[in-house]
């Protein structure tokens, strides 16, 4: 490999194509001795996947994702000054438990108290709703499956909302039930909102269907890109392509599948 | 509550995992586990499953233990299976996963440092590997590693049906309330149960933790769940053979429709309900 000299004085033209060349040991070494920054910045991006991996991980719902990415990253900044790379241990296995660390002091701190609560109580109420248009649409109760795969929930989620309404309802077995007549108007509310939800779902499917033509390569950028939420950059680097061709495969992908579908979508 | 017990034993295919969660959410609302810190647990304990169910039989299936217990300041978890063990030197604290050759030196094992309190790996007596965790309640720091709690007879599940059951012992019955319903949740819903048969099994289930029986002095609730092609066998005891009794009589009663299938074993000391999935 390209053994480069650890030039603190190393004009920064040199730049991340030169930078990306250098080994993680070279890299430590240049930032924690020489205090060169590039090598600290190339060190940052190459392990944002792992922090990024982590935060999903860590993070229960979507809300605090980017929070938790953020904090994540101050533990992988501390992680990198004080990494030593002599002992021959690989750095993630170091960082982890850094970046994690910072994770669990936000979420204790601000994530849990705002936000997961909040989602646990919608993703009950989304059940109860789709509970009961299932219920209606095909005439016999719903499976916890169905119920999943109607709300694109995880089963657990759905179990989970599940057992907090059965909770709920043995607490609250005295209190009086909504009347027919009463619940006529929230019911058809709840109706509306479904009905969106599920022409969404169709749509997905048709997609489904035209994404088993393009190949595994480029269905892999389309999640990354709009699944994962990853930047072009940062597909081009876990891909080791560069960030041109990424942005040529999205565009031919999604043309193609737009001409694949257009003419189901018609049909609809 | 100051100590509550749980044991499971279940195969360690992927999809028990969740299971595991399931387990472990119960057990959390009975010992009053703060929702956070139930996060970080289910975290590592999932992990730790995890690994286990990728590497411990080399990619064969085979049995998993997941033991929780609450002391005042901590909660202990242990992950045990019978399998091919780590090469790693015994009892050790591993500082990095560097230390261990094995399954665990992936993503696994650096978490599960981040998330617990303190960490041991060891290979215990008859084989595998145990990974045992403590965690502190609340904000105590608890420090050192609260030692495992003594048994084991292994739960019994038929050989032949280790895919299918899940073998339980709880402590006290309070454990068994919180416990016991998101199992069966958990078991009748990947039975297909629809929500509605699940809420009627989970009435059933109800009885014998409600009124009778009187649980022997030792508090100790055992119970399987096995799930036999669309019919859910839970065995539950071990009680009075009047009490088995009494209880069949409840539950025909509270679901005349759908339990026709009810058998108790009148030669053991345990209930045996058989609920199908549709009448």
């Amino acid at each position: 490999m390209h053994t480069s000299t650890l030039d603190c004085d190393a004009p920064h033209t040199v730049g991340l194509i030169e930078a990306s060349r250098r080994q993680p040991d070279e890299l430590f070494l240049a930032w924690q001795r020489h205090g060169d920054v590039l090598a600290r910045e190339e060190l940052m991006e190459r392990h944002m996947p792992l922090v990024r991996k982590l935060a999903r991980r860590y993070a229960r719902s979507s809300e605090p994702f980017e929070d938790l990415l953020q904090v994540g990253s101050l533990g992988l900044l501390n992680a990198i000054d004080r990494f030593d790379p002599s002992r021959g241990r690989p750095f993630g296995a170091f960082a982890v438990p850094t970046i994690l660390g910072e994770m669990r002091r936000y979420f204790r701190d601000a994530g849990w108290a705002l936000h997961v609560p909040r989602a646990a109580k919608e993703r009950a109420l989304a059940v109860r709703g789709a509970v009961e248009h299932l219920q209606a649409e095909q005439g016999r109760s719903p499976t916890v499956n169905q119920l999943a795969q109607f709300l694109e929930f995880d089963v657990e989620d759905v179990l989970e909302a599940l057992t907090a309404m059965a909770a709920y309802e043995t607490t609250s077995l005295d209190a009086p039930r909504t009347t027919v007549d009463g619940a006529g108007a929230s019911y058809a509310e709840t109706m509306g909102g479904e009905d969106e939800r599920y022409e969404l779902i169709e749509s997905d499917v048709v997609v489904c269907a035209a994404l088993t033509h393009l190949s595994p390569r480029e269905r892999r950028i389309l999640r990354m890109r709009y699944v994962e939420d990853l930047t072009q950059s940062a597909i081009a680097a876990e891909i080791g392509i560069s960030q041109m061709q990424v942005s040529r495969l999205l565009r031919r992908s999604l043309d193609r599948l737009r001409d694949l579908t257009q003419s189901e979508f018609e049909a609809l | 509550m100051s100590s509550a017990r749980v044991r499971v034993e279940l195969s360690n295919r992927a999809e028990n995992v969740p299971m595991v969660r399931q387990v472990l959410g119960g057990f959390a609302a009975a010992a009053g586990i703060p929702q956070a810190d139930l996060h970080d647990m289910s975290l590592a304990l999932s992990e730790a499953c995890n690994n286990a169910s990728l590497h411990a039989y080399g990619g064969a299936e085979g049995p998993l233990e997941v033991e929780l217990h609450t002391s005042p300041a901590a909660v202990f978890a242990r992950v045990r299976d019978w399998g091919v063990g780590l090469t790693l030197p015994i009892d050790s604290t591993p500082e990095f996963p560097a230390d261990v050759e094995g399954g665990l030196a992936g993503l696994g094992l650096p978490m599960i440092l981040g998330l617990a309190d303190s960490v041991r790996l060891s290979t215990p007596d008859g084989g595998g590997t145990a990974v045992e965790m403590v965690f502190p309640r609340g904000a105590r720091d608890c420090g050192q590693l609260a030692s495992p709690p003594g048994h084991t007879e292994p739960l019994g599940i038929v050989p032949g049906q280790l895919a299918s059951t899940v073998a339980l012992e709880m402590t006290p019955p309070g454990v068994a309330k919180e416990v016991l319903p998101r199992v069966l949740r958990g078991v009748a819903s990947r039975a297909h149960f629809s929500v509605t048969r699940v809420e009627e099994v989970l009435r059933i289930a109800a009885l014998p933790l409600t009124d009778a029986p009187h649980w022997a002095e030792s508090g100790r609730v055992q119970a399987r769940v096995v799930d036999d092609t669309g019919v859910l066998e839970l065995s539950i005891g071990p009680m009075s053979a009047e009490d088995v009794l009494e209880l069949e009589t409840a539950a025909r009663r509270l679901a005349p429709g759908f339990i026709g299938t009810v058998r108790s074993a009148p030669a053991t000391d345990q209930l045996v309900l058989r609920l199908s999935r549709s009448a």
